[in-house]
């Protein structure tokens, strides 16, 4: 990977980062945790990674608020009131990123990614017995939702928060749990709903990794733009995407990453 | 009033992410044109000076104009929900945009 040149680097993630989109905007993620371990195996930096990532995401969210399938299954009011929780978070995340070894980050990003797998195939199992519930469109209003419920959710979304900030991830998929599973709104309702308040948790956060100069444009550049395509195309499928065979893809490809990460964060090849 | 508050957050949103995403691609393709075939490793590894050409100057603005347009989204939603008088989650995108704003400008403080 060493000899790659940039001209090649930059096709290969501009590639890879359009089906990462589409699959972004289908399952409520902002793609941060494919793009991260992607980037680093390349030999970029962890932190130009994360910084990059933190940019895709925001593009994602902002991709798919101005298309009108996506805005049609957000649940604005749910989404303000959660994000609440996590752009705290994520402000609180992005200042304990500054006090980590690159080691310890890329162990901890491992033991997320595989977190998030196990987290998306018991997500599987569930959806199976709460198929005709999720026939429904809008979801449910705020004021309906216990306020245990409520709590539970935001503390949730809260952490969330604080991994995006550390891992300059949109936690998309915590988001999505916590919505589908704490508050049961429609599966389609907290992924949309998820990408609605990724791109404000990134920008939570993006502050601090300015201030520490966490950004590379050359590395950026493809990333984004790969990422836009892929949410233009992703907005598209919305409608007829069959969201549970992507959620197996999911898992094993966070799986594969995770344990890659793990190798990587205890080997020291990332210092 | 909340109907040009929409249609703003929608045209802004569109238009705005267009000419952030053409501003890359120009950006980047005339970053590529300068520098494509060094090996990867002379910018992957971390250091501070990654800013100093033309090209990822335009770059740059790129992703300014991306996070511009996300702190007026936050903006926007916040203006129609106070619009719509349901001032608990005007309030509530405000503190959001607040948030926001901190994590910016904590550096100068």
């Amino acid at each position: 990977m060493q000899t790659l040149s940039i001209l090649e680097f930059t096709i290969f993630i501009l590639i890879i980062s359009i089906p990462i989109g589409i699959f972004g905007i289908l399952v409520g993620l902002g793609g941060g945790i494919f793009m991260i371990p992607i980037l680093t195996f390349f030999g970029v930096d962890i932190h130009y990674a994360m910084g990059g990532s933190l940019i895709s995401i925001i593009t994602l969210s902002l991709g798919a608020s101005i298309t009108k399938s996506s805005q049609q299954y957000t649940n604005i009011k749910v989404g303000v009131f959660l994000e609440t929780g996590a752009a705290i978070g994520a402000v609180v995340g992005a200042f304990l990123l500054t006090q980590l070894p690159v080691n310890w980050i890329a162990l901890l990003f491992g033991l997320i990614l595989l977190l998030s797998a196990y987290l998306s195939m018991r997500r599987n199992k569930l959806e199976e017995a709460a198929a005709a519930e999720h026939a429904q469109l809008k979801g449910i209003e705020l004021g309906k939702i216990t306020k245990v419920k409520l709590f539970q959710s935001w503390l949730i979304i809260a952490t969330a928060g604080v991994l995006s900030g550390v891992f300059g991830i949109g936690s998309g998929t915590v988001k999505v749990i916590a919505m589908d599973q704490v508050l049961r709104l429609p599966y389609k309702i907290s992924t949309a709903t998820s990408n609605f308040m990724i791109g404000m948790t990134a920008a939570a956060s993006i502050g601090v990794y300015f201030a520490n100069d966490y950004f590379n444009f050359t590395v950026t550049f493809p990333v984004v733009v790969g990422i836009f395509i892929g949410t233009l195309i992703g907005s598209k499928m919305l409608h007829t995407a069959k969201t549970r065979q992507l959620r197996w893809l999911l898992v094993g490809v966070l799986v594969l990453l995770g344990f890659k990460m793990l190798h990587r964060g205890m080997t020291g090849i990332l210092s | 009033m909340i109907t040009h508050l929409k249609m703003l957050l929608k045209h802004i949103g569109f238009y705005g992410l267009v000419l952030a995403i053409a501003l890359m691609v120009i950006g980047g393709t005339f970053n590529l044109y300068a520098v494509g075939r060094e090996p990867l490793y002379s910018v992957a590894t971390f250091s501070k000076q990654h800013f100093e050409t033309p090209a990822l100057k335009i770059i740059g603005c790129g992703v300014g104009l991306i996070l511009l347009l996300q702190f007026i989204r936050v903006f926007l939603v916040s203006a129609i929900f106070i619009a719509k008088k349901d001032y608990i989650m005007g309030g509530l995108s405000g503190f959001i945009f607040l948030v926001l704003t901190y994590s910016f400008v904590y550096d100068y403080f």
